[in-house]
């Protein structure tokens, strides 16, 4: 009989089509390389790479690709970009910066004192398109005497504008008529940085080399691309492989690029903060003294060891990464003991479930977050464990993203997510000022209200003296400390991993995802 | 023939019609907004102001009632303008230019891969007499089977690109590379076997084995035997071309479901096509990437059937025969 023969005909056919499959090509190159491209992977792809429509953060391509007047150094510190010095006026009201001579875009264009106009203008114009443009809302008028120097007037002192135009410079030749959303430039964007952008794939990489006409010289490393891989495993592999240089990486994969002999973690702090939000139109939170209670509740150490792993350090006020961070200002620990009298003062008691009461009524509150996120459901259940712990009759409850989107004024409590390394300005005004509550329209969403508080933070935004700014914020922080609106949780600190040779990655506090790695990078090589 | 066909792209037609309306419907009921999608990634994923939403909604034309946005749509994408992207601004079609091309490709080979093995391995379980083979070939089909198809590509990935270094991991060329078939081919391998065995493979060889090793003894296949007609006639005439009918239908039913694990594949191998665009989309709630795409992917599941029915008509005559009103057979 033949039939075995055929069966087993057919058997190697269907072997043969998953030979035929997987019989050619190989990895990418393995370990020890140095020199030539630098290939980065990372998850997130930005929409645009335009820098006006990027607040708070800013992508590699785009921080790469783009300068602006200023920028900032390893503290954080405003020290001069295309600007090569400024000087203001005696009421901060002028702000009149000089270019570096003979500046010029990367597609060869000299950069005049009539593209700066043109960027401020374009940002303040944006509008509802662009949410940076509430930076440049305190520019009245844009004065260009000559081709280097350009002077920003202001209604008003704004003391955080050396920190503002530190945005990427836009080329006016290339935008003039258009809007500021125009794919075309964002993905193609043409700026002053240190590399230009010279090919992109939307859905694959963006590759960079470098600019000779850059005011700094020539950056070293002879070209770089970014590689979107979104998937977090699939990233751990093209690490380990060589298929990529370097890669943004996760807390629990830290443990397996560590053993790798071939690669360095660079680990960097974060301005980058959780903490639970309250929402003061629910009367359970009227009491100061149980909100401080509960800040004292929370162990923060145990947070970093088992939701972060280790990757990140106990918070315990929006300031903490700041330049401004006011000494003595960080005044909750955990102290079950301390937890009891405040509860007790507020005229609380114990209940048969171990819960405080008064009245006959609990602390009783919902605790939300995006169900999507899963580090800060994690942040939330074990929040709501150490509260229910300590007698707070926490109930938690992750809601989709799209239903919170809509019911942000009826969430009781929230883990949110705010910080800036840069000016604290934009940070701390939209969430803590009363003007800026959620029915005016504003981000302060839990509605919060203290006047020391809002007294404190427009003081802090009319003057541009750093001791008086620094007073201000030293007044702030204890407001806030007096009247918390959040139990501060941690700050995050974010890990990338790059070949042992590279030389010239440096340490600095970094912003929202942990973006900002490439700040330096035109010093990099290998 | 004709008129079966013409009838058929009629059909085609009024599916892809109600589809645009049901998706603009029910993308239109969803919570959020893509006003606060947008200005959410235009600033580092920090809750946008309703304020500002409100402004940018205004802006965008999401104010107006339903019928008229959608008159408005359908108007433009009548003209083959389906519209930019909320998120980036790129034309719909362009994007869908880079996109749909490399999904073709993944999707097609994967087709080719999982037909070949289902026929391959089927008609092996159905023919062999080795207890061994067809209960081995039973256990791996049932372990496949019941392994979801992400599974499936991660464990691929872990074994033939972290373990054994075989096959780069993700994307479709190494940056910078033109694209060839050299180029490409290495990169294919590992999404294409994901997609080709994990999704409903189990399903296609059992249908493949039944069809077939139910005609084993059936009369005329006893007949051709008899007849003294050569094995390999017997089996591909009289076994496989009728015992494949089931397969076929179910198949052209299954490619819907091939382009749905597409997108997880996709997106695990950081495959630039339409799925993990359509993800994307979906997160952002750029709606008009996102109908596009609902769109298209609903054009091919359409043609996919159509050409399951061909298939059919062409292995079985009888389903030819009962073609209304005649017909050309």
């Amino acid at each position: 009989m033949q039939k075995p023969a055929l069966a087993l005909g057919a058997l190697a056919a269907a072997a043969t089509t998953l030979l035929a499959a997987t019989g050619c090509g190989t990895g990418g190159s393995s370990g020890g390389r140095t020199g030539g491209t630098f290939t980065y992977a990372l998850g997130d792809e930005p929409d645009t790479f335009n820098p006006a429509l990027q607040d708070e953060h800013t992508d590699p391509v785009t921080e790469l690709v783009f300068r602006g007047l200023t920028r900032h150094d390893a503290a954080n510190r405003v020290v001069p970009g295309l600007a090569s010095s400024w000087r203001v006026s005696k009421d901060e009201k002028e702000y009149t910066f000089t270019l570096r001579p003979g500046l010029t875009w990367h597609d060869g264009k000299p950069i005049t004192s009539r593209d700066v106009r043109f960027t401020v203008e374009a940002m303040k114009g944006a509008g509802a398109d662009a949410p940076l443009s509430r930076n440049f809302t305190a520019v009245s008028s844009v004065d260009t005497p000559d081709d280097t120097t350009v002077t920003l007037k202001l209604g008003k002192p704004f003391a955080p504008l050396l920190d503002v135009v530190s945005a990427g410079l836009l080329p006016e030749h290339l935008l003039k008529g258009k809007k500021i959303t125009d794919a075309g430039f964002g993905q193609r964007p043409v700026g002053a940085g240190p590399f230009r952008l010279t090919g992109y794939k939307p859905g694959q990489y963006a590759e960079l080399e470098p600019f000779d006409g850059y005011y700094e010289g020539r950056p070293k490393l002879p070209k770089i691309v970014v590689k979107y891989v979104p998937d977090d495993t699939a990233r751990l592999i093209q690490l380990k492989n060589g298929e990529v240089d370097g890669a943004h990486v996760q807390p629990q994969q830290l443990a397996k690029v560590r053993g790798d002999g071939r690669l360095r973690v660079e680990t960097y702090p974060t301005a980058d903060y959780r903490a639970l939000m309250f929402n003061f139109k629910k009367p359970v939170f009227a009491d100061r003294r149980i909100r401080q209670a509960m800040n004292h509740a929370v162990d923060r150490d145990a947070f970093v060891k088992s939701v972060l792993l280790g990757q990140g350090t106990p918070a315990t006020g929006p300031l903490d990464e700041s330049p401004y961070k006011a000494p003595g200002a960080a005044p909750f620990t955990h102290d079950p003991a301390k937890v009891d009298e405040l509860m007790k003062t507020a005229g609380y008691a114990k209940n048969a479930q171990n819960l405080w009461a008064k009245d006959g009524k609990t602390v009783r509150f919902e605790l939300s977050t995006f169900a999507e996120d899963s580090s800060r459901v994690a942040i939330l259940n074990v929040a709501a464990t150490q509260l229910k712990a300590k007698g707070f009759d926490v109930v938690p409850n992750p809601r989709p993203r799209d239903w919170v989107r809509k019911h942000w004024g009826d969430l009781e409590a929230f883990v949110v997510g705010w910080g800036t390394p840069y000016d604290p300005d934009t940070s701390v005004y939209g969430p803590f000022h009363s003007s800026q509550a959620l029915d005016k329209g504003g981000s302060n969403y839990g509605t919060y209200s203290n006047p020391d508080v809002d007294k404190a933070l427009d003081r802090a935004r009319d003057t541009s003296d750093p001791a008086e700014r620094k007073a201000a914020y030293a007044d702030f922080q204890k407001a806030l400390a007096e009247d918390p609106p959040f139990v501060w949780i941690s700050y995050l600190r974010t890990a990338n991993a790059v070949p042992a040779a590279l030389k010239g990655p440096a340490r600095r506090t970094l912003g929202h995802h942990g973006y900002g790695f490439f700040w330096n990078a035109e010093k990099w090589s290998w | 023939m004709t008129r079966f066909l013409l009838r058929r792209a009629a059909t085609a037609l009024a599916v892809v019609a109600a589809l645009s309306a049901l998706c603009f419907a029910l993308l239109d009921l969803a919570p959020g907004s893509p006003a606060f999608s947008i200005l959410e990634a235009r600033s580092g994923g920090r809750p946008p102001s309703p304020a500002a939403v409100k402004r940018l909604e205004r802006d965008m034309g999401l104010h107006d009632p339903l019928p008229v946005r959608y008159g408005r749509w359908a108007a433009d994408a009548v003209r083959g303008d389906f519209g930019d992207s909320y998120a980036t601004g790129r034309g719909v079609t362009e994007t869908l230019a880079d996109t749909v091309p490399w999904t073709a490709l993944l999707t097609a080979v994967a087709v080719l891969l999982s037909v070949a093995g289902a026929i391959a391995v089927g008609t092996a379980a159905a023919l062999t007499r080795r207890a061994w083979l067809r209960r081995g070939i039973e256990t791996a089909l049932f372990a496949l089977g019941g392994m979801p198809g992400f599974v499936a590509a991660l464990l691929l990935l872990w074994v033939f690109a972290a373990w054994l270094r075989w096959f780069p991991s993700g994307g479709p060329l190494r940056p910078g590379e033109p694209v060839t078939l050299a180029g490409v081919a290495p990169h294919l391998v590992l999404p294409a076997v994901a997609l080709a065995f994990g999704h409903h493979f189990g399903t296609y060889a059992r249908l493949v084995e039944t069809g077939v090793a139910r005609l084993r003894t059936a009369p005329h296949v006893e007949n051709a035997r008899a007849r003294g007609l050569r094995r390999r006639t017997v089996v591909v005439r009289h076994l496989l071309r009728p015992g494949l009918v089931p397969f076929t239908a179910r198949l052209g039913v299954g490619v819907g479901g091939l382009i749905a694990g597409a997108y997880a594949t996709e997106m695990i191998f950081s495959w630039p096509g339409v799925g993990r665009q359509a993800i994307l989309a979906a997160r952002e709630q750029d709606y008009p990437v996102l109908t596009a795409v609902v769109l298209v992917t609903g054009v091919i599941v359409v043609l996919a059937n159509l050409l399951g029915d061909l298939a059919v008509a062409w292995l079985d005559p009888r389903v030819r025969l009962t073609t209304p009103r005649g017909g050309s057979a």
